[in-house]
């Protein structure tokens, strides 16, 4: 006849070893690609090449959407070219989000450089999240090398 | 009042709230549009939902006994809640969620027995705050003795679980103070310096086939069982702006049918009281324990 004692016991054990195996069964490995090409371009387009990248990465919920509206900055299909193309920035004023023919001038450009000395006391963008990946930050330098064209 | 009267008088109390809720509409959004993304239970933020809604599965924390018709139970339910690592609160992004709220989840729960070895029963977990999350759980579940083989009864099990638990997930003020310059950034900006009433909202049905054996004169009885259930979780985010809710914050959901598996034992410390422990799990989502305490009024 199993005692209470022996049984708060083991009952006692049986509780900790339920503790101590415990888990959460599942991982979340974050796609910092968000499943986009990742390729160099030499001249890319801002239709097809950078603007997946900025639906997928910028426009999103209470970043730069219309609804959102963001520092005027909307990232979203078909508003790009007006809000960033000779547009002087807020936070990097005097430069221009995108200043046409410099990439190293153009605060969009700066913005998603890790290098913190290029946008001082603001985060890199986007924000809170994965870093666009090597290709995709050079595909924005040369799209606005290539004079900032909205094609 | 006889025992018996004041179980029945506490399960009519409970009825209108649990029934008013069942009787509404689905929770509402705010009128503004608002994006809906469905997510499986395989991505960050489905498997997220998929860990929440799994923890709310209300499954047995202890072997089904059967009791004389009207016998009524009155119990309690508690789940550990197992903290998540950083990799696992980031659904997608580096900034972590505030998903470690609470380290426990409970029902308070009442089964009353019909003839047939039929049990009915109603558990609910009223909205008091517990590390900033609130819950408005409810379940329901109808199980019965199937058939006996020797010493085991089959009993197979249906249950709902539906309600809403609403908590600063996405917004929460320790990103304030996380030290980190993009958290912190993200508080001013995209959350507005003000917690976010996010809210979890599970709908789920789970059917499980329990078996109950009967060891040491009846004094000590193991249960195992295996279910499948099916999600239809939201995941409303709910991001302050100081006028109403930041509309352009998707309305996440999750929609899954999954199995899980349980196994436990009761120990009968008296002809009044039970105490049930069982491991729960659910592949993909949580391996957890379970403990029950229930008094049983009246019968055997």
């Amino acid at each position: 006849m199993m005692t209470p004692h022996r049984a708060f016991a083991l009952a006692a054990i049986a509780a900790a070893l339920m503790l101590a195996a415990s888990c959460a069964d599942f991982t979340s490995n974050e796609n910092a690609n968000a499943g986009l090409s990742d390729v160099l371009i030499a001249h890319p387009s801002l239709a097809n090449d950078l603007q997946p990248v900025f639906t997928a990465r910028c426009a999103i919920g209470g970043c730069h959407t219309p609804a959102e509206d963001r520092i005027g900055l909307i990232l979203a299909t078909g508003y790009t070219y007006g809000s960033t193309v000779n547009v002087v920035s807020v936070h990097g004023s005097p430069l221009l989000r995108v200043n046409p023919g410099d990439h190293m001038s153009s605060f969009l450009w700066r913005m998603v450089q890790s290098d913190t000395l290029l946008h001082p006391g603001i985060p890199r963008m986007p924000l809170a999240a994965q870093p666009l990946t090597a290709n995709m930050i050079q595909n924005i330098a040369n799209w606005i090398d290539d004079g900032a064209p909205d094609n | 009042m006889r025992p018996i009267r004041s179980t029945v008088a506490a399960l009519l109390a409970l009825a209108p709230p649990i029934l008013a809720q069942g009787a509404l509409p689905s929770y509402v959004p705010p009128p503004a549009s608002r994006t809906v993304e469905f997510h499986p239970i395989s991505d960050p933020e489905g498997a997220l939902m998929g860990y929440y809604s799994a923890l709310l599965i209300f499954a047995p924390d202890g072997a089904p006994s059967a009791a004389k018709p009207w016998t009524v139970d009155v119990g309690v339910n508690l789940g550990y809640v197992p903290p998540l690592n950083y990799d696992q609160r980031t659904a997608g992004r580096d900034k972590p969620e505030a998903t470690n709220l609470t380290s426990a989840f409970g029902y308070p729960k009442v089964t009353l027995w019909f003839p047939a070895r039929i049990g009915l029963t109603a558990a609910y977990t009223p909205p008091f705050d517990v590390g900033g999350a609130k819950p408005y759980i409810y379940a329901f579940s109808l199980e019965g003795v199937l058939a006996t083989v020797k010493t085991w009864e089959i009993v197979p099990r249906l249950t709902y679980t539906g309600g809403h638990i609403t908590a600063p997930i996405t917004c929460n003020k320790d990103l304030a103070t996380s030290g980190n310059d993009s958290f912190e950034f993200y508080w001013t900006y995209v959350c507005n310096a003000r917690e976010s009433t996010d809210r979890l909202e599970p709908n789920q049905w789970s059917f499980e086939m329990n078996a109950s054996g009967s060891w040491m004169q009846g004094r000590l009885l193991p249960f195992l069982g295996l279910g499948v259930v099916q999600y239809k979780t939201t995941f409303d985010i709910q991001v302050q702006t100081g006028s109403g809710i930041d509309t352009d914050h998707p309305i996440l959901k999750m929609n899954a049918t999954e199995g899980y598996g349980t196994i436990g034992a009761t120990w009968v410390a008296s002809p009044l009281w039970r105490f049930g422990g069982a491991l729960f799990w659910e592949p993909g989502s949580v391996f957890t324990g379970r403990v029950s305490a229930t008094i049983r009024l009246n019968g055997k």
